[in-house]
């Protein structure tokens, strides 16, 4: 089964802006604003750029050279940002149009 | 002419008549009280503001007037009416200003979208804005009237209004109302300030308001640069820290004890962004009024930010 690709769920509307190490989102389906550390900053950051997978954002996150031990140690950090990123409706599993799924 | 030239008996034809009109700066007011006491009270507090009548649109048309039924003669009480409508309990009697002040900032925070209403004292000196958002009970009013006394410029005691468009500070003048302690504090910080009677037992303890002076109600449509954030608290015998703030902070702190930040959505979200990127953000502590108003003048003097005054928007009265 492919890792899951990841997206903003609404990149129109949306607006964020770094301040500090921190990131404020403005949802702009909610009309919330969320204050972000760094890493769940980078992880949405790097998916305004466009859909990426769990491992593509830890890979994202590791820099520049990325070695394989890194990138799996980043694996479990992603996965609880993409949750709490989808929690706050920021972020949404691209959907295939598999009608199986 | 201005409300302190009249007489009582003279406010007091106004308010039964056709009321009094108040321009605040981005808000209009009618008044209208058949109250006679009233009319002593507003005339002094509002004492350098033109009874601005004639045609034109007011943000808010309120009316101080007595209770119905028996409250007219026992225990007399007095409501507040916008538009036709008592959003409130009735007061007592002698709480007629107060009432009017509150209710005043209810219209103002439920119904002026068209700006970022953060609540937050707001004064300025050489163009430059300083912003002192603040919860209830930390010192906010008695700092910002003491700043207001010490040669800055009053904008707001509530209101910290910020332009939707340009970013700018723009003054909601209006009486700055003290409680209880403060009052005498102001007394003895500025002895020639005017300020109003004293309401005892209202809901917040007792209030009494120090009146604009008279530069700063001739400058309300004049607006200002957006300079300095400083969040104010006053713990008796404290010695003065300031400390800056992180602006991610800040911001989280303005958009959640402003009025009507989620009300804006993403206007909303740009103003306070913009706020916090142009302006140095501070948190200060303080135990002695004297010592915070030098220290937020030592600030406002280190900053890089004054400038030209900017200017003034719609036609000043």
């Amino acid at each position: 089964m492919s890792d899951p690709l990841w997206r903003l769920r609404c990149p129109d509307g949306f607006e964020s802006v770094r301040l500090d190490a921190e990131l404020l989102a403005f949802n702009p389906i909610s009309w919330q604003t969320h204050l972000l550390n760094a890493a769940a900053a980078a992880a949405l950051e790097e998916l305004t750029a466009g859909p990426r997978s769990v491992r593509d954002l830890a890979l994202a996150l590791c820099g520049d050279e990325p070695h394989d031990a890194d990138v799996a140690e980043h694996m479990n950090l992603v996965e609880s940002l993409v949750a709490e990123l989808e929690e706050l409706g920021l972020i949404e599993r691209e959907h295939t149009g598999n009608a199986a799924g | 002419m201005r409300l302190g030239d009249l007489t009582v008996a003279e406010v007091a034809a106004r308010l039964g008549g056709a009321g009094i009109a108040l321009d605040f700066g981005p808000v209009r007011a009618r008044v209208r009280s058949t109250e006679r006491s009233f009319a002593s009270a507003i005339r002094e507090v509002y004492r350098e503001f033109a009874d601005a009548p004639g045609r034109g649109f007011f943000d808010v048309t309120a009316t101080i007037r007595s209770a119905a039924g028996l409250r007219r003669f026992i225990r007399r009480q007095v409501q507040f009416f916008v538009d036709g409508e008592a959003p409130f309990d009735p007061f007592p009697a002698d709480t007629h200003l107060p009432l009017l002040e509150w209710g005043l900032n209810w219209c103002i925070a439920s119904r002026c979208n068209n700006m970022l209403l953060l609540h937050a004292g707001a004064v300025e000196r050489n163009g430059c804005a300083i912003l002192l958002p603040a919860q209830p009970g930390s010192g906010k009013s008695t700092l910002t009237a003491a700043l207001a006394r010490s040669g800055f410029r009053l904008l707001s005691d509530e209101f910290g209004v910020v332009d939707l468009q340009n970013g700018a500070i723009r003054p909601m003048v209006r009486p700055v109302a003290l409680k209880n302690e403060s009052i005498d504090v102001i007394r003895a910080f500025a002895p020639d300030a005017c300020i109003g009677p004293s309401f005892p037992k209202t809901r917040k303890g007792t209030v009494a308001h120090l009146a604009p002076d008279r530069a700063s109600v001739d400058r309300r449509k004049w607006p200002a640069r957006a300079t300095l954030v400083v969040f104010p608290r006053y713990v008796a015998g404290e010695a003065l820290s300031i400390e800056p703030m992180e602006k991610s902070r800040a911001f989280v702190k303005l958009a959640g004890n402003a009025f009507n930040y989620e009300v804006l959505g993403p206007l909303g979200f740009h103003a306070a962004r913009r706020l916090v990127q142009s302006c140095a953000c501070f948190r200060i502590r303080y135990g002695d009024l004297r010592g915070a108003v030098a220290a937020i003048s030592q600030l406002l003097e280190e900053s890089d930010a004054a400038g030209s005054p900017m200017a003034p928007q719609g036609a000043a009265a």
